[in-house]
C-alpha cells in the first residue's frame, strides 16, 4: 500500500471536573473497528495506525459519551476528559470551573437512552429516575411530575428556554421532543433559581449538546416499533461543521393507533407527531459563540373515546364498567373527537461573548408560538371545530453574566423579560373559553453566587420576579359582557445549598430553597366544564402567591468494593398551597348536574425520600435497586394531599456480555416495577378509591455491530411482559379503563 | 456595555410593541347552546295543558336555571311534544329540526322516580324505524308524586337490549340533555 502505518495513538481519559484518571473507560476507533480500555492509570494506546482521519468514540460507566474527530500524522498523544452525569448541565466552563451547582441532587438521562425509550414521549423517559413519576390522561399525554409537583409548579427548560404552553392543565404533555435532547437532567432542589421562579417542585432540562468540530457528516437515523398501538417511529439526525458554522438538523415522524390493555382495545389513544429541529453554531474568534435554534413540534392526540363524560349520572355508570363505552372490537389508527391537535414554534438564540476566561456574558432570546386546539364530541357535524383553541405567544430575553472573581467565586447574575399573550379563537370555538385571554408582562432579576473551597461547595442566591397581569374574560350571564382585570405580583425566591465531598467519593448535599409562585391564570379565572371528569371548575381571582420552603438532603457515594449508592430525603412546606377544592355543590344545567370545584388554598406538607442502590457482582452483572417514598398533607384541613404518587420500587438486573469479533456492548436486562397502592387518601377526596398495588416486568436487551463504517445498534424491550391487568392512581384514564398490556418494542438505529 | 444597551433595547421594543393591550375580544356565537327544552303535554280528553320548562338563558356556569314542573290528571291518556331551543340568539332558534334531522343518532328517554305513576311511549321513529321521542304519549294512573327525567342521548345505541322500549340503561352515546322535573298526578 505504500501507507505509513506506523504511528501509535496514546492518551490518558480523565474526569473532566476532578481530573482523576478514568479506567475501565472503552475507547473505541471506528475506522480500524477495535476497542481499546484504560488502565488503571487511566491510560489507553493504538498502535500501528495509519496516517489518516479517526472517529473516537470514548465510553465510561456515569460519564456522558464522548466523540472525538482527530488527523494522525505522526505519533499522538492526547488527554481526554469525559464529563461525569452528574455534571452535564449546562456547558459553560470558566477556568475549569463548571457552572452547573455542586450542591443540587439530580438525575440524568444520556443520549443512548434517549434513543431507547425517547419515542415514548418526554415524561415517560424521564420517570425511571428516582423521584420521577407521571401525570398522565392515557399514554399519549403525560406530564413530569417531580417529588409530587406537576404543572405549574416544574419548569421544563427546553435549550435553555423555559417551555411555555397550557401547562396547567392535567390534558397537557409537553411539546417537546426528547429525540432533540442529548441529555435530559431533573433538578430536585428548589434552587434552580436561574430558571424562573416557580419551579417549587424541580426543574427538567432539555439540552442539546454543542456541535462537534468534525468535518464529516455524521448522524444517526433510529427506527422504532412498538406493538402496542402498532406504533412506528422514525427519528433522523444530521450534523456537520462546515466553514459557515456548524449545523444539526433532527426530525422525528410517528404514528401509534389505539393502544390496548390486557383485555379490549383502547379505543382513540392512538396519536401523531411530526417533528422537526434545526441548530446552527458559529465561533467568531474564539470569543463570540452564536447558536440559533428553531424547532417546530406538531402533534394530534386521541383521547379514550370513553372517558368524553357528559354528566355526573353517566360518570356514575362509566365507573361500574368493565369495559369503557364506545368501546370497538378493534384496532384502528383513526384519531376522532376527543382529540387533541397541538402546534408548537420555538426560535432559540443564544450568544456567548467570552471576554476573558474570567468573564462570560450571555444573550438569549426565546420565541415560542403554541398553538393547541381541543376538540369534543359535538352535535350537528361541530366535532370538526374546536371546542377550545389557543394561541399562547411568548417572547424571553435574558442577559445573563457570568464572572469569577478572585479565582474562587462563580457569580451568575442575569436580568429576564417575559411576554406572554394568550388569545382564544372565540369565532371558531363558539364557546365560552374554559381560560381567559390575557397578557402578562413579567420582569426578573436573580444573582447566584458559588464557591467551592477544598472539599467543600457553597451556593446562595436571590430573585425577584415581578408581573402584571392582564385578563380579558367574558361575563358567565348574559348579555354577554366583557370584563377587564389587572393584577401585580411581586415574589422573591432565595436558595442557598452546601456540598462536602468526603475521601472515597462520599458526597453529602444539602438545598434550601425559599420560593414564592404568582397563582396561574387557570387558577384565577378558569371557568368551565372539564369533559374529562364531568366536573365544573371555577378559578378564584383572590388568591395569593404560594411561599414554599423545600430542604432537600443528598448522600451519594460508594459501598463495599462495587457498590454505589444516592439517597435523597426532602421536605417541603407550601404555605397557601393552590388547589382545587370540591365544594360538595352540584351545578345543575341543560345537560345535568355537575360537581363543583373551585380554586382554594391551604397550608401543605411534602415529604419523602429516594434510594438508590447499584452494585457490580464482577465485571458483567449489576444489580440496581430503586425506591421512592411520599407523603403529601393538607395540614390546615388535617387531610392527605390528592394526586401524590403513591409510593414506589425498581429492581434490574443487568448482564452485560463480553465484546466479541461481530457485537459489542451487548447486555441484557429484566426488571420488576411495584407500584404501592396510594393509601393516604380518604374516601370522600376523590370520584373513585385509588387502584391497587401492581407489579410489572419488563425487560430489555441490547447489541451493537459494524455496518462498514458505520454502526448498528439494536435493542429489544418489552413492558409489562405478563399482561397484567392494572390501573395507574397518577394516570386519570383509570377511571374508565385499565392501563396498557404488554409491548414489545424493537429499535434499530444507524450512526454514521 | 454594548450587551447590556441591546438587552435593554430589545426588552424595551417588545415591551412596546406588546403593550398595545388587548381590549377586544369576539364573544363567542354559541350556536351549539340549548338554553330551553319545553315539554308540553297535552290532555286527550279535555285538550287541558301543561308545560314542564327547563330554561338556562346564560348557558352552563352564570345564573341558575329556571325549571318549572307540573301537575298532571290521574287516569289521563296525554300527547307530549318536545321542543329544544336556544334563546340566546333572536330569534330563537330551534334545534329539535336538528335533532330530527339526525334522528337515527338521537333518541329521548323519559324515566319516572320518587313513586311517579305514569307510562311514556314512543309515538314517532326514525328513518330505521326506532323511536325518536320528539312526539310521545303519557299515559297517567294514579295520584302521586315525583320526578320526570327527560334525556336526550346523542350517538346511543339505538338496537341494544330495552333501548327500543326506552330502558337507557343499555344505550350508552352522550348526554346532550338530562333534566329532572316535579310532578304531581292529583
Amino acid at each position: 500500500m505504500g501507507q505509513d502505518c506506523h504511528f501509535t495513538l496514546s492518551g490518558a481519559i480523565a474526569d473532566a471536573h476532578t481530573g482523576a484518571k478514568i479506567k475501565e473507560a472503552r475507547v473505541f476507533i471506528r475506522e480500524v473497528n477495535s476497542a481499546e480500555y484504560s488502565s488503571s492509570a487511566g491510560q489507553f494506546a493504538f498502535t500501528q495506525l495509519c496516517k489518516g482521519e479517526y472517529h473516537l468514540e470514548v465510553s465510561a460507566d456515569g460519564y456522558e459519551h464522548e466523540n472525538l474527530y482527530l488527523k494522525i500524522e505522526k505519533n499522538f498523544t492526547t488527554e481526554i476528559n469525559l464529563h461525569p452525569f452528574s455534571e452535564l448541565i449546562d456547558e459553560v466552563e470558566l477556568q475549569g470551573h463548571k457552572e452547573v451547582s455542586r450542591t443540587q441532587a439530580s438525575g440524568i438521562l444520556s443520549k443512548s437512552e434517549i434513543d431507547d425509550i425517547g419515542s415514548k414521549g418526554l415524561s415517560q423517559a424521564i420517570e425511571g429516575m428516582s423521584g420521577v413519576s407521571t401525570l398522565s390522561n392515557g399514554d399519549g399525554i403525560a406530564k413530569p411530575v417531580i417529588h409530587g409537583l406537576w404543572g405549574n409548579r416544574v419548569s421544563i427548560i427546553n435549550n435553555g428556554i423555559t417551555q411555555s404552553g397550557q401547562q396547567w392543565g392535567t390534558d397537557h404533555a409537553p411539546e417537546i421532543d426528547p429525540f432533540v435532547a442529548d441529555h435530559i437532567s431533573v433538578l430536585k432542589g428548589a434552587s434552580a433559581l436561574a430558571y424562573g421562579g416557580s419551579s417549587l417542585g424541580g426543574v427538567v432540562l432539555v439540552e442539546q449538546s454543542l456541535i462537534p468540530d468534525d468535518p464529516h457528516l455524521h448522524g444517526n437515523i433510529n427506527y422504532v416499533f412498538q406493538s402496542n398501538g402498532l406504533g412506528n417511529t422514525l427519528n433522523a439526525s444530521l450534523e456537520q461543521a462546515k466553514k459557515w458554522g456548524r449545523f444539526r438538523i433532527n426530525a422525528t415522524g410517528k404514528i401509534i393507533g389505539d393502544r390496548k390493555s390486557p383485555n379490549y382495545f383502547l379505543t382513540n389513544t392512538g396519536n401523531r407527531e411530526s417533528n422537526i429541529a434545526l441548530s446552527y453554531q458559529k465561533q467568531f474568534k474564539n470569543n463570540y459563540l452564536h447558536r440559533v435554534y428553531y424547532s417546530l413540534f406538531n402533534t394530534e392526540i386521541g383521547i379514550l373515546r370513553g372517558s368524553h363524560i357528559s354528566n355526573s349520572t353517566d360518570l356514575e355508570s362509566a365507573f361500574t364498567r368493565d369495559e369503557p363505552f364506545f368501546t370497538k372490537d378493534h384496532f384502528s389508527y383513526n384519531i376522532e373527537a376527543p382529540k387533541q391537535k397541538v402546534q408548537h414554534h420555538l426560535l432559540k438564540y443564544r450568544g456567548d461573548w467570552r471576554f476573558s476566561d474570567h468573564h462570560i456574558l450571555q444573550f438569549r432570546y426565546g420565541g415560542q408560538w403554541n398553538n393547541r386546539k381541543e376538540f369534543d364530541v359535538r352535535r350537528s357535524g361541530r366535532s370538526d371545530s374546536p371546542a377550545l383553541s389557543l394561541l399562547q405567544i411568548n417572547q424571553f430575553f435574558e442577559l445573563k453574566d457570568l464572572i469569577i472573581v478572585n479565582d474562587q467565586w462563580l457569580i451568575e447574575s442575569g436580568l429576564q423579560y417575559t411576554f406572554v399573550d394568550n388569545t382564544n379563537d372565540n369565532a371558531s370555538t363558539g364557546r365560552l373559553p374554559l381560560i381567559p385571554d390575557y397578557q402578562s408582562h413579567q420582569t426578573s432579576a436573580f444573582a447566584i453566587f458559588k464557591n467551592t473551597f477544598d472539599k467543600w461547595a457553597f451556593e446562595f442566591g436571590g430573585r425577584a420576579d415581578y408581573k402584571d397581569l392582564f385578563v380579558l374574560a367574558i361575563s358567565q350571564t348574559v348579555p354577554r359582557e366583557i370584563e377587564k382585570h389587572q393584577h401585580y405580583f411581586l415574589n422573591y425566591s432565595l436558595s442557598g445549598g452546601l456540598g462536602y465531598t468526603f475521601e472515597k467519593k462520599l458526597t453529602l448535599k444539602f438545598d434550601l430553597g425559599y420560593v414564592q409562585r404568582q397563582p396561574e391564570v387557570n387558577e384565577l379565572y378558569s371557568a368551565g366544564l372539564h369533559q374529562g371528569l364531568a366536573s365544573v371548575e371555577y378559578g378564584n381571582p383572590n388568591l395569593t402567591a404560594e411561599n414554599s420552603l423545600k430542604a432537600l438532603a443528598e448522600l451519594e457515594g460508594s459501598f463495599f468494593k462495587n457498590g454505589t449508592f444516592q439517597l435523597v430525603g426532602f421536605y417541603q412546606n407550601i404555605q397557601d398551597y393552590i388547589f382545587l377544592r370540591p365544594t360538595g355543590t352540584y351545578e345543575i344545567n341543560i345537560s345535568g348536574s355537575f360537581p363543583v370545584f373551585v380554586y382554594d388554598q391551604t397550608n401543605a406538607t411534602l415529604f419523602g425520600s429516594d434510594l438508590s442502590l447499584a452494585y457490580n457482582f464482577g465485571r458483567h452483572f449489576q444489580a440496581l435497586v430503586q425506591a421512592s417514598f411520599l407523603k403529601g398533607n393538607d395540614i390546615s384541613d388535617n387531610i392527605p394531599l390528592i394526586f401524590m404518587p403513591a409510593n414506589n420500587g425498581l429492581v434490574k438486573l443487568t448482564y452485560a456480555f463480553e465484546d466479541g469479533q461481530k457485537w459489542r456492548n451487548t447486555r441484557f436486562g429484566l426488571s420488576g416495577k411495584y407500584i404501592a397502592q396510594q393509601k393516604h387518601l380518604n374516601a370522600d377526596q376523590d370520584f373513585v378509591l385509588p387502584p391497587d398495588s401492581y407489579f410489572l416486568i419488563g425487560a430489555e436487551a441490547k447489541t451493537e455491530t459494524s455496518l462498514g463504517k458505520n454502526k448498528l445498534e439494536i435493542s429489544l424491550r418489552g413492558d409489562n411482559l405478563l399482561n397484567s391487568v392494572y390501573r395507574d392512581y397518577l394516570n386519570r384514564q383509570r377511571y374508565f379503563a385499565d392501563d396498557l398490556g404488554i409491548n414489545i418494542q424493537v429499535r434499530l438505529g444507524i450512526y454514521f | 456595555m454594548k450587551a447590556y444597551k441591546l438587552f435593554a433595547s430589545l426588552a424595551m421594543a417588545t415591551a412596546l410593541l406588546s403593550s398595545c393591550k388587548k381590549d377586544d375580544l369576539i364573544i363567542p356565537n354559541e350556536e351549539e347552546l340549548i338554553t330551553t327544552l319545553n315539554y308540553t303535554l297535552v290532555s286527550q280528553s279535555t285538550s287541558d295543558t301543561v308545560l314542564l320548562s327547563f330554561v338556562d338563558l346564560d348557558g352552563p356556569g352564570g345564573n341558575d336555571p329556571v325549571i318549572t314542573g307540573g301537575t298532571l290528571t290521574p287516569n289521563t291518556m296525554y300527547d307530549g311534544t318536545i321542543e329544544v331551543l336556544n334563546e340566546q340568539t333572536l330569534p330563537a332558534e330551534d334545534i329539535t329540526e336538528e335533532v330530527i334531522e339526525e334522528a337515527e343518532e338521537h333518541q329521548f328517554f323519559f324515566l319516572n322516580a320518587g313513586g311517579l305513576d305514569l307510562i311514556p311511549s314512543y309515538t314517532d321513529t326514525d328513518a330505521d324505524g326506532n323511536p325518536l321521542g320528539v312526539t310521545t304519549t303519557i299515559s297517567t294512573n294514579s295520584n302521586s308524586s315525583g320526578q320526570l327525567t327527560v334525556i336526550l342521548r346523542h350517538e346511543p345505541n339505538k338496537s341494544a337490549s330495552g333501548v327500543p322500549q326506552g330502558e337507557i340503561t343499555n344505550a350508552g352515546g352522550e348526554t346532550d340533555i338530562e333534566v329532572v322535573f316535579d310532578v304531581d298526578i292529583q
